[in-house]
């Protein structure tokens, strides 16, 4: 048992580089954000375990299939566990926003679908990072904790603050 | 008086009239029949709550799937949170009425379920904390209410909005989605009986 239950990740803006007017559609484009993958790693010693929450509605739009999207998240988890870190899973929202759907975030379906994958999970003791006001209300709904990152405070910096009061 | 009745009766007709042109709360009912059939086909069970005219809806709406709509048919997993009063008096006097549902979502709720919480107003405080809860436990969630959706809007998945801000007539449209929703979910469910 660790001290915290779970950590729901925010891809895109938090693991890596957001790009400006386009969807990461490959490796290539795939770019960690500086000490995303320490931070993963020593997230791992104090979570029981770490899943990312991602909306990817280029898969809707057809700018990347499903099978892109699988590829670049397999070439993603070797890097991070190169680096001593592991993901549990990755769920993704393939969705328009306009088709209002149950899992794009804020709506909480992703999260929900990973309380039925993990049973055991405690929200009082789960936090979900995110760098967007969609991702803070999907994690209230759900009763996490929840922190909205930015380019000066990353999940480096907030992985350092919460190591620092534990 | 005769044209007291009229006058009812042609509101009611105007409210169904909104909703037989209102293709956001058709396709939110459509969502709402294709969450159902999964949650039954995964051995999940649909569970509702409400208060007043709304506690017999839920109720009512639960009987329909788990006794039967049209046809012979095997029972699904449906149940209101309200039909037992014994619990609901001594919950209500010894915690508060608030925690009336959702200390009987913890309970029997489980991640996969459906919760359908039913609100015509969108404020009923025991109604909001069953859906809270349910979110926190990973049901489905599911809101009945009226035009100005309320807080439920904020908490749940999906949304029915009766566009209407008359009791009755919400209430009324309620039943009617309630019976449009168990009868596609029977044909989806059970093709051949």
């Amino acid at each position: 048992m660790h001290s915290y239950d779970t950590l729901f990740l925010d891809r895109d803006g938090v693991i890596n580089k957001k790009l400006e007017g386009r969807y990461v559609c490959n490796f290539s484009e795939f770019k960690f954000i500086t000490g995303a993958l320490d931070a993963i790693s020593e997230l791992n010693n104090i979570f029981n375990r770490i899943v990312i929450v991602t909306n990817q509605q280029g898969i809707a739009k057809g700018v990347m299939s499903e099978a892109d999207l699988n590829i670049l998240h397999t070439q993603m988890l070797n890097v991070i566990e190169h680096s001593g870190g592991k993901i549990d899973k990755i769920y993704y929202c393939p969705h328009l926003e306009e088709m209002d759907c149950i899992c794009r975030k804020p709506k909480t379906g992703m999260i929900k679908n990973a309380i039925i994958d993990f049973p055991n999970i405690i929200a009082e003791n789960s936090f979900l990072i995110g760098d967007s006001d969609t991702d803070i209300k999907a994690g209230k709904r759900m009763s996490l904790n929840t922190v909205k990152v930015d380019n000066a405070f990353t999940l480096s910096k907030w992985t350092d603050s919460l190591l620092a009061v534990i | 008086m005769k044209s007291r009745i009229k006058e009812c009766i042609s509101s009611s007709v105007e409210n169904y009239t909104c909703i037989l042109n209102d293709k956001n709360i058709q396709a939110n009912i459509e969502k709402v029949i294709a969450l159902s059939v999964k949650a039954f086909k995964n051995d999940k069970k649909m569970l509702f709550c409400g208060n007043g005219g709304s506690a017999s809806d839920a109720q009512h709406i639960a009987a329909e799937l788990s006794g039967r709509f049209y046809a012979n048919r095997p029972p699904l997993y449906a149940e209101a949170l309200n039909v037992n009063s014994s619990y609901i008096t001594a919950v209500a006097n010894d915690l508060g009425y608030d925690k009336t549902y959702s200390r009987m979502l913890e309970a029997c709720g489980r991640a996969g379920d459906i919760l359908v919480g039913i609100s015509t107003s969108g404020n009923s405080k025991n109604v909001i904390k069953a859906l809270e809860k349910a979110n926190e436990i990973g049901l489905t969630t599911i809101g009945f209410t009226g035009i100005n959706a309320g807080k439920m809007n904020s908490i749940c998945d999906i949304i029915i909005e009766v566009p209407s801000d008359d009791t009755p007539r919400i209430q009324e449209a309620h039943i009617l989605i309630g019976h449009i929703i168990c009868q596609i979910i029977e044909e989806e469910m059970f093709p051949d009986a």
